[in-house]
């Protein structure tokens, strides 16, 4: 049912129809389509060339491919025209990016924790040994 | 031309439209991934370990939360809620990241530096160990070196001592070489039983006691040897040849030997240094049997030697 569909109407109807009708476009429209995300699409591309790295993809692969998977579907939609679901997908793409990085540097740091912990473990009981004699 | 009616119709049923169009948009039901992160925000507000290292990503993750509540109390469409919810569960995915991270940086760091205290500990033991050990190898030196020191005062005490016995035995050596020099001075001939001034019968009047003047000249150097050296005793010997009685040659004998240390104590000797005793015809140093023998048996020896 749209309001030009409607045979009978007066002047004053008719303006009331069709600013109903925009009305309920432009809400239809609010929760639908915007301009094409370029901005946050190249922020999102920026942020998971940023993370595919070797040491990411390694130390948290999966993050990684994710952001990696939604940067293409966030392409995918732009070329679709549906610019809604692109913008999403770029903005979640970023923050996937992020997370990828920020994982892998935690497994890093873990690492490194151990190691040094270990080293100095190693350390105090060799110490412990020479000390007694 | 108007038709309210319609016209009023027309607009209600359009608004209806909207608001369907609306409510298409809005949930009455709670997205659930909204509701998922709220939770894991609340419960990352209160991490110490979050609150310590990663809390500029956890406001970050409150304002993408309250961003999405916000929507979903707007009534904005579902998939932009749980667009919004989804980056809010990844900065809290990202905060919790961060503190791990940042948590795991300070133990390596505290790790690592507690591996470099105890390599400096160790190391200062190894220094006071070292130090320890160079004191007592100073100190064992100090103890050879005083060692040494008393080694050497004890040897230069010997080497002195010895000095001291070198001078005098170089003393008593020039003491006796002096001796020496003043018995031969003195004509005394070096015996097994000491050196022996003799003499001679030339010295006496034939067949008496009395010394001539020439004996007594030869007495003089005797009696002074004897007083410088009062440590020195003169054992006076008279002898004859065999011409005459036995008993008259024993007397003369006797009486020469007494004349002689007559002298000797006329001339200051001591008294204690001397003593006399006749031979008579014993102690024959040639044969009676000629006139040259008889005269070297006609003689008064003087025995000189030390006292006891």
């Amino acid at each position: 049912m749209t309001p030009t569909s409607h045979p009978a109407r007066t002047g004053l109807g008719l303006t009331s129809g069709v600013l109903s009708g925009f009305a309920a476009l432009a809400l239809i429209a609010g929760c639908a389509s915007t301009p094409p995300p370029n901005e946050a699409l190249a922020v999102a591309e920026a942020a998971v060339q940023r993370a595919s790295t070797a040491s990411t993809s390694e130390s948290a692969p999966a993050a990684l491919q994710l952001a990696v998977a939604k940067l293409a579907a966030s392409r995918n939609a732009l070329a679709r025209g549906d610019h809604a679901s692109a913008r999403r997908l770029a903005e979640q793409a970023t923050l996937d990016a992020q997370v990828a990085e920020q994982k892998a540097q935690a497994v890093r740091a873990r690492i490194a924790a151990t190691e040094t912990q270990a080293a100095a473990e190693a350390l105090r009981e060799e110490l412990n040994r020479k000390t007694p004699r | 031309m108007k038709h309210p009616y319609l016209s009023g119709l027309t607009r209600i049923s359009f608004t209806a439209a909207a608001i369907a169009a609306l409510a298409a948009c809005a949930s009455p039901v709670p997205s659930a991934e909204l509701t998922q992160a709220r939770a894991r925000y609340n419960a990352a507000s209160t991490d110490g370990q979050i609150r310590q290292h990663a809390s500029e990503e956890l406001r970050q993750a409150n304002a993408a939360l309250m961003t999405a509540e916000q929507a979903q109390a707007d009534g904005v469409e579902r998939p932009r809620v749980d667009h919004l919810a989804y980056l809010a569960n990844q900065r809290l995915t990202l905060t919790q990241a961060t503190a791990d991270s940042r948590a795991l940086q300070a133990t390596t760091a505290a790790a690592g530096a507690e591996r470099d205290r105890m390599r400096l500990a160790q190391r200062t033991r190894e220094a006071d160990a070292a130090q320890r050990q160079l004191q007592a190898a100073q100190a064992a030196g100090a103890q050879q070196d005083q060692a040494l020191a008393r080694s050497d005062a004890q040897l230069q005490a010997a080497q002195a001592a010895s000095a001291q016995q070198g001078q005098a035995l170089a003393r008593s050596d020039a003491q006796v070489q002096a001796l020496q020099a003043e018995m031969a001075a003195l004509n005394a001939k070096p015996t097994e039983r000491g050196a022996v001034m003799t003499l001679g019968d030339l010295h006496f009047n034939t067949g008496r006691s009395e010394l001539q003047a020439s004996g007594a000249r030869g007495l003089v150097q005797l009696a002074d040897f004897l007083k410088r050296h009062p440590d020195q005793n003169a054992r006076i010997e008279g002898f004859t040849d065999n011409v005459g009685s036995e008993a008259s040659n024993q007397d003369l004998s006797e009486r020469r030997a007494d004349a002689v240390m007559d002298a000797l104590r006329q001339m200051g000797v001591d008294q204690r240094q001397l003593s006399a005793q006749g031979r008579g015809e014993g102690g024959a140093l040639a044969s009676n049997d000629s006139s040259a023998g008889r005269q070297t048996n006609r003689r008064v020896e003087v025995l000189i030697t030390a006292s006891r």
